[in-house]
């Protein structure tokens, strides 16, 4: 088994530039927190393994990826389908990654709630937290 | 010979976004029907007979993609081309669509490059 934060990391910066053409590194040090509102989506993936992850990101970043995409709709949803669409691709793509390909597994589809950026539950410690070119903060965690 | 093709996903912006890169391939599409899971897929194709490729998701609600491939042997429209794409990347669920039926699996996000070769293979040999 893969060390879980560097691959949480490697899945994370991978899709985003894959799917949302955005370049963003792992941040070693004590992360600045969150400015704004966050939208945070979860999802649970089930069978070999399981297990829930959580990706979080700003509003704003979450309608800038839209924006990339060409994807227009109400901003009152879009950054939960940005940050939920996200979430289950790059749950696919680390399943794999730190389980094995042969690892049989099912995901429940997103679900994505916002919070203020000072509201957030704490990380837990093998979390991978990101900063995308322009300075945004995406973090990504597993609870298994 | 132009095609229709239906592309189902729960996900509004895969929908979207998969079928804008589609369009821009230059392959010859007649129309880009949407179904947001496999039981809205199974009533759209009755509504339109035309569809010849299916794009597929596997993880959705109410009917997931590879219970959709499987009912779809079961009706008269077994022959249609199916592609699954997906965020799983296991073999052994690759390995399980293609015995269900599925004639592609492509993992997300997927390549413009990628999606024309699939399509362009499964159309010439329609």
């Amino acid at each position: 088994m893969h060390d879980r934060r560097q691959t949480l990391s490697a899945s994370l910066s991978l899709i985003l530039e894959d799917a949302a053409f955005v370049f963003a590194e792992l941040v070693e040090d004590e992360p600045e927190p969150f400015e704004g509102e966050v939208v945070e989506a979860s999802l649970d993936y089930s069978g070999d393994r399981s297990g829930t992850m959580a990706l979080r990101m700003t509003v704003h970043f979450a309608l800038q990826v839209a924006e990339e995409l060409m994807v227009s709709g109400d901003e009152d949803t879009l950054p939960e389908e940005i940050a939920g669409e996200l979430l289950n691709i790059i749950a696919g793509h680390w399943v794999v990654e730190q389980f094995g390909e042969r690892t049989r597994f099912h995901l429940t589809p997103p679900t994505a709630a916002r919070r203020p950026g000072d509201a957030l539950s704490p990380l837990p410690e093998d979390a991978a937290v990101l900063r995308t070119d322009d300075g945004d903060r995406v973090d990504l965690m597993v609870a298994a | 010979m132009s095609v229709e093709i239906l592309l189902v996903d729960d996900s509004r912006i895969t929908r979207t976004v998969q079928a804008r890169m589609i369009r821009m391939l230059d392959l010859p599409i007649a129309a880009i029907h949407e179904a947001s899971d496999g039981l809205e897929a199974l009533l759209a194709l009755d509504e339109h007979p035309g569809v010849s490729l299916v794009v597929c998701d596997l993880n959705m609600p109410n009917m997931d993609g590879e219970s959709f491939v499987r009912e779809l042997q079961r009706t008269d429209r077994g022959d249609l081309d199916v592609v699954i794409l997906t965020s799983d990347r296991s073999v052994a669920r690759t390995e399980a669509l293609l015995d269900a039926g599925a004639r592609a699996y492509i993992t997300k996000p997927a390549t413009p490059e990628l999606l024309r070769d699939v399509l362009s293979q499964l159309l010439a040999a329609a």
